[in-house]
């Protein structure tokens, strides 16, 4: 008898083991484990052009381009495909948005099935930045491209011309439910270098701080870094799991795109990121996003699209889309 | 059940319950590294 409770409290002991890392950590980690898995983090179904049921800014024009015309390729960052589907939308012919099979489809690896031929392609920061320095996407969307990205484009000869269009908060983001609706700049930074451990030391209860980072070269790790002066914790810490995690993002894909109603954004300083705080210059950690082409590219309605995005009516749809226009 | 019969169960149970812990240990330093910040913080618990 005591010998077959011995091998029950075994077989038990790591059962719960195995099912107490599962539901604090194993049960919370989903989705983008991979390039694929990354790009499937927004349903790109939402956005695609010239469908009625899609998501977009239908600002409308004045400036259109035919199908006579050579169409620049658009790619970018997922937080900006609303702003770049929209662009074409409104500016492009009908048809210039194909897919392989003739239909949409985000069942294939990367995600999506669009067309080589198509002016829309979604391959998200890392992949679509190589795509625009290798030549095969003419304007890019994104946030400031990392110093990695800018000398691997300098190494291969290639200059690009980088033009803000338009402004966005950078968010910080706990779950709904800790009690700390605010921090300062300076406890972020003490959070995100190993100074501040504990939530108490911030108005919060008495638990780790999970500081989380994004991946390399991904915009909101680039804008991060930016924001910490490059004097941050390297990567996340494993031992600092089972803590109350902060995270951080663009705002309108935090609010508008994934809007989890299980997490909320931090007022910084005491401003809270909505868009006329944002607008007047008062929540303190704004950034411009840029659209970014070859210098070399000798497209001329590269230049005319990113011209066009600065007019009244680009910034219209900009706004549209739920961002924030370029400060003037 | 012998001694020797015993130590062999507890043996094998052991070894198959570390090869499990260690394979769900290596899983989750991978998945948590590439995991999405946003899903993480939303699934967190707070009792």
């Amino acid at each position: 008898m005591k010998k077959i409770i011995v091998i029950i409290a075994t077989i038990l002991i790591f059962v719960v083991a195995n099912a107490f890392l599962y539901i604090t950590i194993t049960s919370r980690l989903a989705n983008n484990f991979s390039g694929a898995g990354q790009l499937k983090m927004i349903d790109v179904s939402k956005f695609l052009p010239f469908e009625e049921t899609s998501e977009l800014a239908r600002t409308g024009s004045s400036f259109r381009l035919t199908n006579d015309e050579y169409l620049p390729v658009l790619d970018g960052a997922s937080a900006l495909v609303p702003v770049y589907a929209s662009v074409i939308e409104n500016c492009y012919p009908e048809g210039s948005v194909t897919y392989e099979g003739g239909k949409f489809s985000d069942d294939n690896f990367y995600g999506e099935n669009f067309a080589s031929d198509s002016v829309m392609q979604y391959q998200n920061t890392v992949r679509g930045f190589d795509a625009l320095v290798d030549g095969t996407v003419d304007l890019f969307f994104t946030a400031h491209p990392s110093k990695e990205q800018m000398s691997s484009a300098k190494q291969k000869g290639v200059e690009l011309e980088i033009v803000p269009v338009g402004s966005e908060a950078f968010v910080f983001f706990v779950n709904k439910n800790n009690p700390v609706d605010e921090l300062t700049t300076e406890q972020i930074r003490s959070i995100y270098r190993g100074e501040i451990t504990n939530w108490k030391d911030v108005g919060g209860v008495s638990e780790l701080i999970n500081p989380m980072t994004r991946v390399k070269g991904s915009g909101s790790q680039t804008m991060m870094e930016k924001f910490m002066d490059g004097n941050m914790i390297t990567s996340r810490k494993p031992l600092s799991v089972f803590g109350k995690a902060i995270g951080y993002s663009f705002r309108y894909y935090l609010s508008g795109m994934v809007a989890d109603s299980n997490v909320k954004m931090l007022a910084i300083n005491g401003i809270y990121p909505d868009v006329e705080n944002i607008k007047n210059g008062t929540y303190p950690i704004s950034t411009d996003f840029y659209v970014v082409y070859r210098k070399d590219n000798r497209n001329e309605n590269i230049k005319k699209l990113v011209e066009w995005l600065l007019t009244e009516e680009g910034q219209t749809m900009i706004e549209t889309c739920g961002y924030v226009g370029v400060a003037k | 059940m012998d001694d020797s019969k015993f130590i062999k169960i507890l043996i094998m149970i052991v070894v198959l319950g570390m090869i499990a812990t260690i394979a769900h240990a290596v899983y989750i330093c991978y998945a948590y590294y590439n995991s999405s910040i946003i899903q993480f913080i939303a699934r967190e618990l707070w009792l």
